[in-house]
């Protein structure tokens, strides 16, 4: 990844500039949808950061870390936004962006989770309170470190681990652990 | 109560991986306690989130297009009379400022002239940016002036860092489709070991690959004027729907004589041809790489896997010298390697291995 930034500040490249967006919009712009009314405009923030990191490559060098560095971008854009229009800044729930849950087999003899506790977990966390979700899908999904998503959200690391642990009691409160054991349909 | 929570503070940290030793003997002991909290959570900890609503890979190429489209706009803006975006509609302010942008470029371009000769006398070293696709892949770059290139597999393209200001030159090594915006008083030219391609605005396809036979431009639309490098500075204008093929060996070669050279190629060294359409509808043999479609007509098999190698990225080897001369006529799309070597088959039987990476014909 440090490659493909030294490629676009030191050689201008705009091949590792599109692998750059490649890699991360699709992140970014379901990030920048829990924290706009709309898919179009989640895409448009994802769009202007973009454009200012192409204007701007001349700073690059100084990117310690690329997670918060683009998600952080994508936040101030959303924000700005949503002032301009008017409106304070909220984590929303993003209706418009559903999560779906797939059971993850290290190995054939792993346990596996039944297809009834998996549609349990995915309406469960659909359904946690839009700030919970988002930082839960952030670590799960996104794989971001606590500290990042910290700094991401502009809460203490603290308050990560609370609606971690939150979100963590209420799934696991879902499952039927009956029912699962090794029943793979 | 008290150690409830305790019990998922330390869960939500072992899933960050962030429990001191202590905290995991700690937490052990209240999991012996809450068996089905334990395998609850083990269960939890197998699955993986996919959030639905992403955008699909080519959503993602018309954003990147619209991206680079506003780089443009904004790079050719020099002035920044840049708005405040203040009202309630973001839409209705970006398409305003997306016009005066627009504006500005025009404005600019009128007294672009003289600025050309301060800058070059002013602005420190220039520096060229270069874009190279690997075999096996393509790419599509828009340029400072909006122009568009698809650079095919294995090419590389450069242009400076003065680009829109220096009068619109690039240099082309492989093969480039382009299609150039007009500015009537800018040519945009193209250079190559060959030859040099000056346009005004057009669609044309340049075929420059330093391990074939000739340069090949074929022009779609508009026209462009081709100077052909070697001693004779020769100038050819071409029309729609013609091609030049020019012998690659009058530069790798410019201390031989013109006819030596000659004797170790039967194609002449300048051709002027008719683009022909194929006989399926209105598609051209030479630009079909842009929509994906591997088209080889009346071609020999030593020059076909020079170009199977870039498309696929892989290396071929052939062993068999009667196939070496054969020729090949076909049109895939989207096909696999395998595929098209069993087309090639029904022509003239030969037999292959693959093996990483590699085939082997015997």
């Amino acid at each position: 990844m440090q490659d493909l930034l030294e490629k676009i500040y030191r050689d201008n490249d705009q091949l590792a500039f599109r692998q750059l967006f490649l890699q991360y919009s699709e992140r970014l712009i379901v990030f920048a949808a829990s924290l706009l009314p709309s898919r179009e405009e989640a895409e448009e923030a994802v769009s202007d950061v973009f454009v200012k990191i192409w204007q701007n490559r001349a700073s690059l060098p100084a990117v310690r870390n690329l997670n918060t560095y683009l998600y952080t971008a994508v936040r101030n854009t959303a924000y700005n936004y949503r002032t301009s229009a008017g409106r304070m800044p909220e984590i929303l729930t993003g209706e418009h962006i559903q999560v779906a849950v797939n059971a993850m087999a290290a190995s054939p003899e792993d346990m596996l989770i039944s297809k009834e506790n998996l549609r349990k977990i995915e309406s469960a966390i659909n359904l946690l309170p839009a700030r919970c979700k988002l930082i839960f899908r952030l670590v799960k999904e996104d794989g971001l470190k606590y500290r990042e998503v910290a700094e991401i959200l502009e809460v203490s690391i603290n308050t990560v681990n609370t609606q971690m642990a939150i979100a963590l009691k209420k799934l696991g409160e879902v499952i039927d652990i009956r029912q699962h054991f090794g029943w793979m349909e | 109560m008290e150690q409830h929570e305790r019990l998922w503070e330390l869960i939500a940290k072992r899933t960050a991986g962030i429990l001191s030793a202590a905290e995991e003997m700690e937490l052990e002991v209240l999991l012996e306690a809450t068996p089905e909290v334990a395998r609850q959570q083990e269960l939890l900890d197998k699955i993986s989130l996919q959030s639905t609503g992403k955008p699909t890979l080519e959503r993602k190429e018309m954003l990147l297009d619209r991206i680079m489209g506003d780089i443009v706009a904004a790079e050719n803006k020099e002035t920044p009379p840049v708005p405040e975006m203040t009202d309630d509609n973001m839409q209705v302010s970006r398409r305003r400022w997306r016009a005066i942008a627009v504006a500005a470029f025009l404005a600019l371009l009128l007294g672009a002239a003289t600025m050309t000769y301060l800058r070059t006398a002013t602005s420190p070293a220039v520096v060229w940016s270069t874009v190279q696709t690997r075999p096996g892949s393509k790419t599509r770059i828009t340029l400072p002036d909006g122009t568009l290139v698809m650079l095919n597999a294995g090419s590389t393209l450069s242009y400076p860092s003065n680009f829109a200001k220096s009068g619109r030159e690039v240099k082309l090594i492989g093969e480039g489709y382009f299609d150039v915006t007009k500015m009537a008083s800018y040519p945009f030219v193209i250079h190559t070991n060959t030859v040099d391609i000056k346009v005004l605005g057009t669609t044309f396809n340049v075929r420059a690959y330093t391990d074939e036979s000739h340069t090949e431009t074929a022009l779609i639309s508009g026209a462009v004027e081709v100077t052909v490098k070697d001693a004779g500075k020769q100038h050819i204008t071409l029309s729609p729907r013609q091609k030049l093929l020019v012998a690659n060996v009058i530069t790798d070669t410019v201390a031989k004589p013109a006819p030596a050279a000659r004797t170790d190629d039967q194609k002449p060294l300048i051709v002027l041809e008719s683009i022909e359409k194929e006989h399926t509808g209105s598609l051209i043999a030479e630009t079909a790489w842009v929509e994906n479609r591997f088209v080889y007509r009346n071609e020999h098999f030593s020059q076909l896997i020079k170009r199977m190698e870039r498309w696929y990225g892989i290396t071929i080897e052939c062993h068999d010298q009667a196939l070496l001369q054969t020729s090949f006529t076909g049109n895939v799309q989207g096909e696999s390697l395998d595929q098209l070597l069993g087309m090639l088959k029904q022509t003239k039987q030969f037999d292959y291995n693959v093996t990483a990476g590699k085939v082997i014909i015997h």
